[in-house]
């Protein structure tokens, strides 16, 4: 039984780093206003064309430059929509899914189940002098550290710097960002490329850390959830570790029970944390808490001349 | 000093919105096919492929047809919805729940037998409904984004499904994750052309539902108000609410009658897939009708034959399954993009300032 | 009293090199309606200088031509003894001019500091927080009071949001400030203090514009006063001190009404309390205002005038009445029975409505004039369609209220927002006077007409009121209550004055009604 939870708690970081990059790149985009369902679409590209270029011989750290590439080109185009062409963010993220999800398809045809190199924790522990469990936890690779950081540096950004409390008067009040003189839309487009390139590393760990190979529909709806997360973690991405670890310690273990042999009832538990986040919606609401963290001009195109 | 400056158009034509309508469309299908030629197919094959197959042969019109009965539904679920500026993200929950409440009544023999086929359909349509409803009612009661709501409970509905797949409903003859065959009185009947089943009716019937609904009923016109101006429409006299609450509940109740569709008309019994890869077609065919119940029919029938196109394209030319997705997203990114022309002119600045 | 105020003004000429700011014959136009039309204003270093006028008479626009958001038509602006032209507002700050409009601009879940910072950093210079903080410290001692920097604004009471208003546009790098009613959302002491505040800031050798329509701002705390009326200047930077209450509503309401309407016939039946208000009390929303205690009587076929300045709780009791917000107390009786709580009840009770916002809160822009005119018809009981509504049953509606309420340029098609604000609002009334009318509540229902709309509008109000129905008139043009009432009251602060009859009412005490009472 111990070794089990061992084996389950060492694993749960590297399940939670996708869904914390992701939330944490989704965060920046509605903290300026923009709201972007398109992360799903975002991830699978830069998953296929890490792998891919890490197939060509590439060596991994350009393969990951590759995909995020990738990924930020796809951002654009939903940033390009959504904030200069005005489309409804709804649409446009729903486009920018459907197009990443397209492609990869495409990309990655004939590429599939075929093992790569990829990104491994160091062989043998960095922290054998520590207690086995923590060591478990401790004992990750590189992209996985870096997610755990990336939120805390968007935390910093966000709540703590100029660049951030431009981006968040243009999430809550573009008018009034407006009239103080920021540049709404440069600075909107800016957290679409900023948050696109997070959701990209995302992806990229996916397929370099977790699976070590790309197979069609392997973000398998990673995206979606990390949307829901920024609902989850209230828009504060130091939150967001919490929330990801909450989903990443399920999905982490889910493997662990069936390998197990246990007659549990995986599905019922795979489904808590979705219900988890609309308990917490429902809650939030009724409290009025949701309402207070939710960036005001959050889905809110603007336009000067089409003052509210 | 001049420079361009992006402002609101007053007002665009009828013709005017035709023509970029249009011209999204063609761009879109122009990208689309170059897109194609790219992966190795000729304009012959092109040609061949997506009219002569999908409408010209028995076997291809059959399956684009069967196909088109549940999209028909879920692209009327989300037309109905977007009415009142719902987004409904959930349409594959909604589907979930309504084909789970029909195989329940079947399961457990709810109901007398003779009438077993409509207690099933009322049973999807109150599944899907409720599956809905709650978001929508959570919406305006808690102000909780739809978007999410509706998107989470798409995970509960499958998780669900695959739950009771794997345990309480697990076929007992050969424990494979599908339900018990449903009792020949509880299938709709096949028509005689193919696959096409009388789930067809259903699906037609809906439309024209909605059509009155929308343009000939009183809450269409509630619904168009809360649209507008939801301040205005509540100073007026309009439920704003209950509009919105009705809407999207029938929205997710449409959602539920596919699922019935596929179970009944289809599958004949719960299996593990009945509900994958509805959320963006449905949102593409809304889209595109511009939430015109009739033009939703058109659109489902053409977004049906470019998924019987694609599977055609596997077989034949070893494309990659996600050849539909990919045309669909280039066709709806080119009608966006386009409708921006109908809000919006670029012009020069004049020195006019505006008030703050 | 025309000769001295010319003279006045040929003083001020002489020492123009002391003015910060000259405007001088200066006209602006929205669309055909002229809003300055040949305006004059002078400030001084060193003094608060009240800018007086009723809602609309052009100060707003006048000080926005100066703080750079409009730019005028013609006319002369001069800062500092330069001559000036602003584009932009951020124009207007470099040379020092800051305006603290009405409805701030501030960013509410962002903190004091935050605030200060987003909005000043480049002009003040700011390298770092510390720096940022130490400015507001520094400037809040100056200004003898100290805000909370890590506060979040929408959490902070209006008059601190005001002090942190002042503080951005100070801290911004401004000498003349302009002050857009400051005193209007803010209660007695605050008001007190805001205008201490002024008047310290003008002690301090900068300049400072008080718009206003508040006789106790400009006796009390103003050095000079120019009133406004209808775009132009009436009296033109005179001292406050030799001004009385009398001279001042005088020149801002003016005298007689400038057109005389017939009286009504004289055999009306009057149906008393049709619509009975008693005892009304409504809690203040955000930036809103609480109504106490609010009791009066409608009675049918009268025309009940409810002059004010706006905002004083007109908005609160109109919604109060159409039942889309909530009463702590009191009763809305109809015809001796207490009002349904619902505004589709409301509505089907006979209760009919034109808002003072046309386009925000009574048509429906984007949807075509047919629907505009229907949508009413459809709803409720006795709705006229119930399961078949068709286009052409929509078009014979739309089609009679156009001829009939002559909207000019109207096809039944055409989105309700392309019409002009007089065709619109004969839209509206076409939807509102529908069959079953008893009581109309309309609210500043000529604001921004043209003359020849502002007629047929009132025509239409006086024809209600003759044909049985019990009309409220909520209207903060004075002459307009005048001329068209049977009985005038006075909305203040969320209290109504006791209602009296317009023959026997002396105009220039409704005018100090409305301008002192608390």
């Amino acid at each position: 039984m111990m070794e089990l939870f061992t084996a389950w708690v060492s694993t749960i970081p590297a399940f939670a780093a996708p869904f914390l990059l992701a939330t944490a790149g989704l965060i920046i985009n509605e903290r300026a206003g923009v709201m972007n369902l398109g992360a799903e679409g975002v991830m699978a590209m830069a998953a296929v064309t890490s792998v891919l270029m890490e197939m060509a011989g590439h060596g991994t750290a350009l393969a990951l430059l590759c995909g995020i590439g990738a990924g930020l080109g796809l951002a654009a185009i939903f940033g390009i929509m959504a904030v200069f062409l005005r489309v409804d963010q709804v649409l446009a993220g729903l486009v920018a899914f459907a197009l990443g999800i397209g492609v990869s398809g495409f990309l990655g045809d004939g590429s599939e189940n075929q093992t790569v190199n990829g990104i491994s924790p160091p062989p043998g522990s960095d922290f054998a002098f520590l207690p086995k469990l923590l060591a478990g936890i401790l004992d990750q690779d590189w992209l996985t550290w870096f997610a755990f950081f990336a939120a805390i540096a968007v935390w910093f950004i966000i709540e703590r710097t100029d660049i951030g409390l431009r981006l968040r008067a243009v999430g809550e009040d573009a008018p009034a960002a407006d009239a103080a003189g920021v540049n709404v839309a440069l600075y909107r487009f800016g957290a679409v490329l900023a948050g696109g390139v997070l959701c990209a590393i995302a992806g990229a760990h996916l397929s370099l850390v977790g699976a070590h190979i790309w197979v069609d529909g392997m973000v398998a709806g990673r995206g979606w959830i990390a949307v829901a997360m920024v609902t989850l973690s209230r828009w504060n991405a130091l939150r967001a570790i919490a929330a990801a670890l909450l989903f990443g310690a399920i999905q982490a273990l889910v493997p662990q029970l069936l390998s197990s042999g246990m007659n549990v009832p995986v599905y019922f538990i795979q489904m808590s944390p979705y219900l988890a986040t609309l308990a917490y919606l429902l809650i939030a609401g009724l409290f009025a808490k949701g309402a207070d963290a939710q960036p005001a001009d959050l889905g809110r195109p603007y336009l000067r001349e089409e003052r509210r | 000093m001049p420079r361009l400056i992006l402002s609101p158009r007053l007002a665009a034509s009828r013709r005017f919105t035709f023509l970029v309508l249009l011209g999204g469309i063609l761009a879109g299908l122009v990208v689309s096919g170059g897109f194609l030629l790219t992966q190795g197919m000729g304009l012959s094959d092109l040609a061949s492929q997506f009219v002569g197959y999908t409408f010209g042969n028995p076997a291809g019109l059959d399956q684009t047809l069967t196909r088109s009965i549940p999209l028909i539904l879920v692209g009327l679920s989300v037309a109905v919805c977007l009415k009142v500026k719902f987004w409904n993200i959930g349409v594959e929950g909604q589907l979930w729940a309504g084909a789970m409440a029909a195989t329940a009544v079947s399961l457990y023999h709810i109901g007398p037998e003779a009438v077993r086929l409509w207690v099933m359909c009322i049973a999807a349509l109150l599944g899907g409904g409720l599956w809905c409803g709650v978001c929508a009612l959570a919406r305006i009661r808690l102000r909780a984004n739809e978007v999410v709501t509706t998107l989470l409970m798409n995970y509960v509905a499958y998780m669900l499904a695959q739950q009771l797949l794997y345990g309480a409903w697990r076929n007992p003859q050969d424990s494979f994750p599908v339900s018990k065959v449903f009792a020949p009185g509880e299938t709709l009947a096949l028509l005689g052309f193919g696959h096409v089943h009388a789930g067809i009716f259903f699906s037609l019937g809906a439309a024209l539902f909605c059509w009155w609904l929308c343009g000939f009923a009183r809450v269409g016109y509630m619904a168009k108000a809360v649209a507008a101006n939801p301040a205005a429409a509540r100073a007026v006299g309009v439920p704003a609410g209950a509009v919105v609450l009705l809407m999207a509940t029938l929205g997710g109740a449409l959602s539920g009658l596919a699922g019935f569709t596929i179970v009944c008309g289809e599958e004949h019994r719960l299996t593990q897939f009945v509900g994958n890869d509805f959320i963006f077609p449905s949102i593409v065919i809304a889209y595109l009708a511009r939430s015109n119940p009739l033009g939703v029919v058109v659109a489902a029938i053409a977004i049906a034959a470019l998924y019987t196109a694609g599977d055609s394209l596997k077989a034949f030319y070893q494309l990659p399954g996600a050849t539909v997705l990919t045309i669909e997203a280039i066709l709806l990114l080119c009608v966006c993009c386009a409708e921006f022309w109908l809000r919006y002119q670029l012009g020069w600045a004049k020195s006019t300032k505006v008030a703050p | 009293m025309e000769y001295e105020l010319s003279r006045i003004q040929r003083e001020r000429f002489d020492e123009i090199s002391k003015l910060a700011v000259r405007l001088a014959e200066v006209e602006k136009s929205f669309g055909p309606r002229p809003a300055l039309a040949g305006a004059n204003f002078s400030l001084e270093w060193g003094e608060v200088h009240a800018l007086l006028g009723e809602n609309g008479a052009g100060k707003s626009t006048l000080m926005n031509v100066l703080a750079g958001f409009y730019t005028a038509d013609a006319g002369i602006l001069e800062v500092d003894g330069e001559a000036a032209r602003f584009e932009t507002p951020s124009a207007a700050a470099d040379a020092g001019i800051g305006m603290v409009h009405q409805h701030f601009q501030l960013v509410g879940p962002l903190s004091v500091l935050e605030n200060l910072r987003l909005a000043c950093a480049r002009r003040a210079g700011w390298r770092s927080k510390a720096e940022a903080l130490r400015a507001m410290e520094t400037l809040g001692k100056e200004l003898g009071f100290r805000l909370d920097p890590s506060a979040r604004v929408d959490e902070m009471a209006v008059s601190d949001q005001q002090k942190l208003e002042i503080m951005k546009v100070l801290l911004a790098g401004a000498r003349i400030l302009v002050l857009d009613e400051p005193t209007a959302v803010l209660t007695e002491q605050e008001a007190q203090s805001a205008l201490g505040l002024a008047r310290s800031l003008a002690r301090s050798g900068r300049a400072v514009v008080l718009i206003t329509h508040k006789l106790r701002d400009v006796l009390g705390f103003s050095d000079r006063v120019t009133v406004m009326r209808a775009g132009r200047t009436i009296i033109d930077g005179a001292a406050s001190e030799g001004m009385t209450a009398a001279s001042l509503s005088d020149a801002m309401v003016g005298s007689a009404p400038v057109l005389e309407m017939p009286p009504l016939a004289d055999g009306r039946q009057f149906k008393p309390d049709m619509l009975k208000v008693q005892a009304l009390s409504v809690p203040a929303s955000a930036h809103g205002v609480a109504l106490t205690e609010i009791d009066f009587a409608v009675q049918g076929g009268e025309i009940f005038g409810v002059a004010g300045i706006g905002g004083n709780g007109q908005a609160e009791l109109v919604e109060a009445l159409i039942g889309v917000r909530a009463l702590t107390s009191g009763a809305v009786l109809f015809d001796g029975v207490d009002m349904p709580p619902s505004p589709e009840a409301r509505r089907e009770r006979g209760l009919r409505y034109i808002p003072a916002d046309r386009m925000g809160m009574g048509l429906f822009g984007e949807l075509p004039l047919n629907v505009n005119i229907s949508l009413p018809r459809l709803l409720g009981g006795g709705a006229e369609k119930k399961w078949l509504v068709t286009k052409s049953w929509m078009n014979g509606l739309a089609r009679d209220a156009i001829s009939q309420f002559e909207v000019a340029g109207a096809q039944v098609d055409l989105p309700a927002r392309l019409l002009s604000g007089g065709n619109a609002q004969k839209l509206m009334l076409a939807r509102e006077f529908t069959g079953g009318m008893e009581i109309l509540i309309a609210h500043s229902p000529t604001r921004g007409l043209d003359i020849r709309a502002v007629q047929a509008v009132q025509a239409r109000l006086r024809a209600a009121a003759a044909s049985g129905c019990a009309v409220l008139l909520i209207s903060e043009d004075l002459d307009e209550i005048m001329q068209l009432s049977d009985r005038v009251a006075v909305m203040s602060h969320g209290r109504m004055s006791p209602a009296e009859n317009v023959a026997a009412v002396d105009r220039a005490r409704i005018g100090r009604l409305m301008l002192e009472m608390h």
